[in-house]
């Protein structure tokens, strides 16, 4: 099973420019050293598997770790809006939010995803239920597990074989045009929630 | 065959205690040897001697600054290096005038220089502070403005609990920076709550003894300055001497640190 929740994955490029920008690569480095030599993963791993991450900046800033986390959450999504309760959350990063437009405007994405919302489905049943070819059907739904918006919630054994079922990280989308400029609002489903590592480092800030 | 080399469960930096005795007795040296020499060696050493560990810290500042290329620990450290050009700048114009152009040197423009530290200081800890913390907690709200009040009171007691005391242009003076070093002091010790259970709490540590003695030199200085009282050998020019040594050991620390 991907240990990599879809969520952290969306996100984890975001994270990991601005942590890099806001601390510089000097301590980034003893960061990266740090990760390696505690956990044995790459300062990359590490941001998508946040609790190790939180873990490392405590040893070094303390208390300050809340604030370094705060700052970097606050340049990706707006955390304190009103509908993060309902696992709502305003994307502000530019790279996630052209992500997320991008695969909603691809016509053959678009019907995955709503396929996927609320149900697990095997790869089989995807490509029949949206009527699409085979061949660019597995590449569409490869493309959306890279991208962190599929992620697999459990395994089936079929034909003895154990197979996986994916399912949406977004469970709804709300795309606004505000002066100008496109904010995207995403709904994440209970799992997501409760899966990803940021999400539960962001609640206890 | 080598014993493998054991990962250190949780990091840690703790102070060498050798190195603090030595500032301590560098300290106490100093002013032993500034009491045995006649009064213009003195100067020039006490002349020197600033020159020399305010110049230190500036520098060390900068290289901490430097060697962060981009965020918020560049600029930072930038803010306290510039702080201590302006010591640097200060010290060079007070014993200038003192020494060579027998210009009485308080009050003068050095005064600018000096005061100067205080805010530039104070946005290195601001830019600390606001991107570190994670918000004042009630105690907090209470005691950050507490101390600098309590600094001005133990200012005010000293200036006018002496016989014949006055209040007078050195009192007002004096007050701006007393309050200047104490409200430095104040954020200087909420940005060691934020790092305290981490490595670089130690290093946060030090910066808050190096600023303490600061003030409290500052605000003795003043205090000694309206009874003209103050002269080079005086052990509060130790006090800085001491204030800056703690920083700069700060600063070498943050560099092996992080």
């Amino acid at each position: 099973m991907n240990t990599m929740v879809g969520f952290d994955q969306l996100i984890a490029k975001s994270l990991n420019k601005t942590i890099r920008e806001q601390l510089g690569s000097k301590t980034i480095k003893k960061i990266e050293d740090r990760v390696f030599e505690k956990f044995g993963i790459s300062f990359g791993q590490a941001i998508e598997e946040f609790e190790k991450l939180d873990i490392v900046l405590r040893e070094f800033f303390g208390k300050g770790a809340d604030g370094i986390e705060r700052n970097i959450f606050e340049s990706v999504f707006i955390t304190k809006s009103q509908k993060s309760k309902n696992n709502w959350y305003t994307i502000k990063d530019p790279q996630i939010t052209s992500t997320i437009l991008q695969a909603f405007g691809d016509p053959e994405k678009k019907k995955i995803l709503e396929l996927l919302s609320d149900e697990s489905k095997i790869i089989a049943d995807i490509i029949k239920k949206c009527d699409l070819p085979q061949t660019s059907g597995y590449r569409k739904i490869n493309s959306l597990i890279d991208e962190g918006l599929l992620v697999s919630a459990e395994q089936v054994v079929k034909e003895n074989k154990k197979i996986n079922k994916y399912i949406s990280v977004i469970n709804n989308v709300k795309i606004n045009i505000e002066k100008s400029n496109v904010v995207v609002e995403l709904q994440l489903n209970e799992q997501q929630q409760k899966d990803s590592s940021v999400v539960q480092v962001i609640q206890q800030l | 065959m080598n014993k493998p080399e054991i990962v250190p469960d949780k990091l840690t930096n703790p102070l060498n205690p050798i190195i603090i005795i030595a500032i301590l007795v560098a300290g106490s040296a100093i002013f032993a040897i500034m009491q045995f020499l006649p009064e213009e060696d003195g100067g020039m050493l006490a002349f020197s001697l600033s020159i020399i560990f305010s110049g230190g810290v500036a520098v060390t500042a900068f290289v901490v600054s430097k060697q962060n290329e981009t965020g918020i620990l560049r600029k930072a450290y930038l803010f306290l290096g510039f702080g201590f050009i302006a010591y640097v700048i200060a010290e060079l114009l007070y014993y200038s005038f003192e020494l060579f152009l027998n210009i009485e040197p308080y009050p003068s423009v050095a005064d600018i220089f000096f005061f100067a530290l205080y805010p530039l200081t104070l946005g290195h800890l601001l830019l600390n502070i606001r991107f570190f913390h994670s918000g004042y907690t009630k105690l907090q709200k209470i005691w950050v403005p507490a101390i600098p009040v309590f600094a001005i009171v133990v200012y005010v007691a000293m200036s006018l609990g002496v016989p014949d005391a006055e209040i007078n242009f050195d009192f007002y003076y004096g007050l701006i920076f007393v309050s200047g070093a104490a409200v430095t002091l104040s954020f200087t010790i909420v940005g060691a709550s934020i790092f305290k259970q981490g490595t670089l709490g130690a290093v946060w540590l030090l910066l808050a003894l190096g600023l303490m003695f600061n003030a409290a030199g500052d605000i003795w200085y003043y205090h000694l300055e309206i009874f003209g009282e103050y002269f080079d050998a005086h052990p509060v020019t130790i006090v800085w001497y001491v204030a800056n040594m703690f920083i700069i050991y700060a600063l070498i620390k943050h560099l092996k640190t992080i």
